[in-house]
Order: C-alpha cells, then structure tokens, then sequence
C-alpha cells in the first residue's frame, strides 16, 4: 500500500484512535506512577519507513525504544520511543530509584521501562481494536538504547516484508508541569495496512435499510 | 491473610510491584517464575494458595502454563494479569481454569479484591 493511497478520512480515522489510543495510555501512565499524568497527541501521521529516522531528530539521535512483535490478524512490529536523555528519569518515576548512568539502567530499572513501552503498546492497540475489531496481540519488549537508526536497523532486519510505511502517534504527557515526548510507531507486515483500512470502512458503514 | 501466593512475570519490575502490594496486605510471596515453564515446575514444589500470572511471556506463555497446572491440579487458583488489548487472550485463559484476571498497570485496591475474591 503506497503513502499517497491514504485519504482523508483513513487520517482523521487514526487520529481519533490515536487520541483515544493516548488517553488509556495516560491512564495507565497515572496509574505506574501514582500521580495524574496528562496528555496530547501532536501529531498523527504516517510515514515513508525511511523518513523515520528523521522524525525522531536525526540518524543519530540518541532514542530509547521498546520493541515487540505484534500477533494476530494484524502482525508486524510496534516502538515506543522516548527521548534517550529523559529515560533515566522515567525509570526513577517507575521504580522510586534515579539510574545513574542513561546507557545502563540497572536490571529494575530496564524492566520498568520495558514494561511502560509494553503497556503504552496495549492501550494504543485496545483503542484500535475498539473502533475497527482487529484482535492485535503485541509479544514480549526488547529495550534498546542507541542511535535512531541504529536501532532501526536491527529492528527492522525482523519484519521480512514489510509495509515501506510506519503509522505514528506522537503524544506529550504532562506529569507536574514536567513534559514528556513518546512516540508510539506502527510497522506493519507487507498486506497488513489493506486489511486495516478495510477494517475501517466496514466499522463506518451504515446499516442498509433497504 | 498469610495466604501463600507465587508470582509469574517476565518483568522484574511487575514481580516487584505485586509484591510490595501483598506483602504488604500480610500474604505471603513463597516463589517467582520468569516464564510458565518455571511456573509449572515451581507449582508443582511450592503448591501455593494463589498464582498470579502474566500471559505473554517468553519459553512458555501464561494460557499455556494454566493448562499444565490445571490439568495436574484441577482446584489450582490463577489469576491473570494482562495488558490492554489483550481481551481475547483473557477469554482463553479464563477457558483454560483461570479464576479472574487483573489489567495491568493497576492499582493496589484492584489487586487486592481480586486476589481475596479468588482465594474465596
């Protein structure tokens, strides 16, 4: 399915599924750090696989990533990125602990950050399901701390045949005045994207009275 | 209280997070398992009240694991503990013997119902 194929509707489609996508992700958010975290999606887009990199600010752009495989009728791979110099941070939000060195969180520290990436995944994945009921299952995260493309490339290397685009929710979580930048990416297996708008035209149809 | 209960997560950080909330309600962890494989050999040894169990994981996943405890102790309690979006796989896993489920992430009031209405 090429880029310019997408229509209007398909986009406004995903955004509200982004928005609906970042609210649980808030949610769930508030609830691992046990205070209100709040939230806007800044952009939803989709993009060449290619421009990615750039998206998050360069090749070499230090980035976090929580990778997993995503099962079910839709598969392929799902990212959260975050900002490399803020995961250390997070993770001291997460486990009540501040990491010293970004580049190697300790062992609990590694899980936290893991976990968040896997349960953000769940909640844009549930609001997916919600509006087109695809059943998408995601698999167990891998953690990455490298380069932007770095990181794309070994990820990548897993998906044979994918799609050439990355579906991106891109949200601001404001947690006491503090902001933080997630982006939730997408990459589908080569078929998957069809199969995903169909599913969005039949959830908007309407019942025929005829 | 002082309910036996084993916890079955690949994360680290989720074990710790359930524990800290049973331990500190007075249950008693005795054992942890990375992947149900471990679980099933652990239950078998440990024959805790309450199995707490995350159903994506590496080796063997939780569904699977609630099967092999079941088969081999029908009246087992397993409680799972899954992410959004993972509605069907709850379904299956409740099929399979499991009492209840919890979503994570999740709040330690949540936990605890679930965990007391489990143990009955």
């Amino acid at each position: 399915m090429e880029l310019e194929n997408f229509n209007d509707f398909q986009l406004d489609a995903l955004r509200e599924i982004g928005n609906v996508g970042a609210g649980n992700a808030a949610t769930a958010l508030s609830q691992m750090v046990g205070r209100r975290v709040g939230m806007s999606v800044t952009k939803v887009l989709v993009l060449p696989t290619e421009a990615i990199a750039g998206f998050l600010g360069g090749l070499n752009q230090n980035v976090a990533a929580v990778h997993m495989p995503i099962y079910g009728e839709i598969c392929g791979i799902a990212l959260v990125f975050f900002p490399l110099e803020r995961i250390n941070e997070l993770s001291g939000m997460l486990i009540g602990k501040k990491e010293e060195n970004p580049l190697h969180l300790s062992e609990m520290g590694e899980s936290a950050i893991k976990e968040l990436g896997s349960i953000l995944t769940g909640a844009y994945l549930s609001a997916l399901f919600r509006f087109v009921h695809i059943q998408m299952i995601h698999g167990v995260p891998g953690l990455a701390l490298d380069m932007a493309q770095a990181v794309l490339d070994t990820v990548l290397v897993e998906l044979e045949q994918k799609e050439e685009i990355a579906i991106v929710i891109e949200t601001e979580f404001l947690e006491n005045e503090k902001q933080l930048t997630g982006s939730f990416f997408l990459l589908p297996e080569a078929g998957s994207l069809k199969k995903l708008f169909t599913a969005f035209s039949k959830s908007l149809e309407l019942p025929n009275n005829g | 209280m002082g309910h036996r209960v084993m916890l079955v997560d690949d994360a680290s950080f989720m074990r710790m997070m359930l524990k800290n909330i049973l331990v500190g309600s007075g249950y008693e962890v005795i054992g942890e398992a990375d992947n149900g494989a471990k679980a099933v050999e652990q239950f078998k040894l440990l024959k805790p009240d309450l199995v707490i169990m995350d159903i994506i994981m590496p080796e063997m996943g939780g569904i699977d694991a609630v099967r092999e405890i079941v088969k081999s102790n029908p009246s087992a309690k397993i409680l799972m503990c899954s992410s959004m979006g993972q509605q069907s796989l709850v379904v299956e896993a409740i099929q399979a013997g499991a009492k209840d489920f919890i979503v994570k992430p999740f709040q330690p009031s949540n936990v605890l119902e679930a965990v007391k209405k489990a143990l009955g």
